[in-house]
């Protein structure tokens, strides 16, 4: 996440979702989604990709997918 | 450096991946992303906010549908951009199936087939190019026969925001755009240096002898034969080659000149380094001798370790991996984006005897009793011409290549130098010399402005591989000699201290030139006379 929206992890807000993330508008979030799959090896559903606007989410997709 | 992005597809995701590269290169943007699929009106519209950004690179970015839609306006809308933006390079990209059709078997057997059209659009486009001096075409359909449609495209992407590309597409469209942008902006190396043992060949020649080191046309050694035949490309197109290596040099040598198979004889090395000393100082010498900058340089040895000594102690020397294994020496070669480049002129193809010539100069002037007797013996013979449409790129190029004698460091590109050239206030000029040991080609370039009866010299710079034989003065004398013909009084110029050009610092007061505050003028009619063992013909 700090990669892409460019952070230093200790200025990273408490719970980062679109909201609290001015970068994260609907590109960067398609950004994003591209490099959680390729850094976790998973790939989402169509329809799931824009659901996943906050970390929780996204970590609780991983962990699906990781089993 | 400002760049445009104009595209039919959701292209944004790229600017921040070309970036990357173009900050390794020292290039900073300034992007200007036009509003989607508004392509059309930003190059038309007299007024468009595009033309306000004044950008020097315009990226075009169409897919193939677009493309097949607008296939009959393509002329019309390339010579257009080209005209409107005569100062820009516009990189426009071809292109590709990236979603298959079915029953394929059927497309490339159908007349209006998308595959065909596809294919048919991207000869139209490398067609409509060659006349458009400042368009580029970048080669898309190659980077998907390298990469599989499969890899670069991402159909929930594609379907979710029109984006065109997977994240490999997008890094991988990146990465070749962004070398396009180094390479039309000059920032090419310039000298590739070569280890031998296990890099040019397999084996060691001083253990293994002539006979049994591994390189033939046939059988594993030809790894190593196309290796240097890819070599022998880039020395053909303006790179210049050095050899860096630990070995006994008449026993190198000996295999460089006899054996069947090599294809990178003595003559094609600028400078050749062959002894038992440390890599980074043979490096450097290389680069005192042939006058061209650390930064320029790119290394190649099979060794780890070596590639470490050089970088930690030559950091600004580029020092890529090589493959573990040598059968992917010839691909590793064609993949380096350092030497890239979108056309290259006679001067590049020459580069390599002329340093051969350089060499033969150099033992004639140790063997000159004087510097003076020298200078006569060469026999130099100079002709100032001014520019034009053959020697317009090689111009263009001196002034983005020259560090050393510039005094101003304009950087131009071909475009400006058409510019200059068609206006009747702006004068620019080349100087060739020749001497009894061979041809240099363009060595000079003088960029004057007229107003009235001052002319301003905007440039004037002339190659490293010339100096010291008052070639300079020479070709000052010239320029001055024919703006007094055309009526000019007096003739005013700068001096514009950069970290490499203090060698040229002099030049201008001890050749007629007195100072005024921050610039220095030059009245006509008291101008220096012409040195005398350089024989002077101007147009």
């Amino acid at each position: 996440m700090c990669d892409v929206f460019d952070y230093r992890e200790p200025e990273l807000p408490e719970n980062p979702d679109q909201g609290s993330i001015d970068k994260w508008d609907s590109l960067e979030h398609l950004r994003l989604i591209m490099v959680v799959e390729s850094e976790f090896g998973i790939k989402f559903q169509t329809e799931r990709i824009p659901h996943l606007t906050s970390l929780e989410l996204l970590l609780s997709e991983i962990e699906k997918a990781h089993g | 450096m400002k760049i445009a992005l104009l595209s039919s597809y959701t292209a944004d995701l790229l600017p921040k991946e070309i970036d990357k590269h173009l900050k390794t290169g020292g290039i900073v943007s300034q992007w200007h992303i036009a509003l989607f699929n508004q392509y059309m009106q930003e190059f038309l519209a007299p007024e468009s906010e595009l033309k306000r950004f004044e950008p020097g690179v315009i990226i075009l970015a169409l897919d193939l549908d677009e493309l097949i839609s607008v296939s009959d306006k393509l002329p019309q809308l390339l010579s257009t951009a080209s005209e409107q933006f005569p100062s820009a390079a516009i990189i426009v990209h071809n292109c590709a199936m990236l979603q298959p059709e079915p029953m394929h078997l059927l497309e490339w057997n159908t007349p209006d087939s998308k595959r065909l059209s596809a294919s048919k659009i991207n000869c139209k486009l490398s067609e409509l190019t060659q006349g458009l001096p400042n368009i580029y075409v970048l080669d898309l359909e190659y980077l998907v026969l390298k990469h599989g449609s499969e890899n670069l495209f991402d159909p929930r992407f594609y379907y979710s925001a029109k984006v065109q590309f997977s994240l490999l597409g997008i890094q991988k469209v990146a990465e070749q755009l962004a070398t396009a942008i180094l390479s039309i902006t000059g920032r090419r190396k310039k000298c590739l240096v070569l280890d031998l043992d296990n890099t040019l060949w397999g084996g060691i020649i001083g253990e293994d002898g002539i006979e049994h080191i591994n390189l033939s046309n046939d059988g594993i050694g030809k790894a190593f034969y196309d290796f240097q035949r890819k070599i022998e490309k880039l020395h053909d197109t303006g790179t210049v080659l050095a050899i860096c290596s630990k070995n006994d040099k008449d026993i190198a040598l000996e295999a460089i000149n006899s054996h069947p198979y090599m294809v990178l004889r003595e003559g094609k090395f600028a400078a050749i380094r062959i002894n038992w000393d440390d890599k980074a100082s043979n490096i450097r010498s290389i680069s005192e001798e042939l006058n061209l900058g650390l930064d320029s340089f790119v290394y190649l040895d099979d060794s780890a370790h070596e590639r470490e000594v050089v970088r930690k102690l030559l950091p600004e020397v580029t020092v890529p991996d090589m493959p573990e294994d040598f059968s992917e020496y010839p691909k590793f070669l064609s993949g380096l984006p350092y030497f890239e480049t979108f056309s290259f002129t006679v001067e590049d193809t020459r580069r390599g005897h002329m340093y051969a010539q350089e060499r033969q100069r150099k033992d004639l002037q140790r063997s000159a009793s004087s510097f003076d007797e020298f200078l006569k013996s060469l026999d130099i013979k100079m002709s100032v011409k001014e520019a034009d449409n053959f020697t317009i790129p090689r111009i263009a190029q001196l002034t983005q290549k020259t560090n050393q004698f510039n005094l101003t460091t304009r950087r131009y590109a071909e475009s400006d130098i058409r510019e200059f050239s068609n206006n009747p206030s702006w004068r620019v000029f080349s100087a060739s010399t020749s001497d009894k040991l061979g041809d240099s080609g363009i060595v000079g370039v003088a960029i004057s402005e007229i107003n009235g009866d001052t002319a301003r010299l905007d440039t004037f710079l002339i190659s490293c591989r010339v100096l010291g034989r008052g070639i300079e003065q020479a070709f000052l004398i010239a320029v001055l000699e024919i703006l007094k013909k055309a009526g000019m009084k007096t003739c005013i110029a700068e001096y514009i201290r950069t970290k490499k050009n203090g060698m040229a610092r002099d030049f201008l007061p001890t050749n007629g030139f007195a100072l005024r505050d921050d610039y220095y003028m030059c009245d006509l009619q008291k101008a220096p006379e012409f040195p005398d063992w350089i024989e002077v013909e101007c147009e």
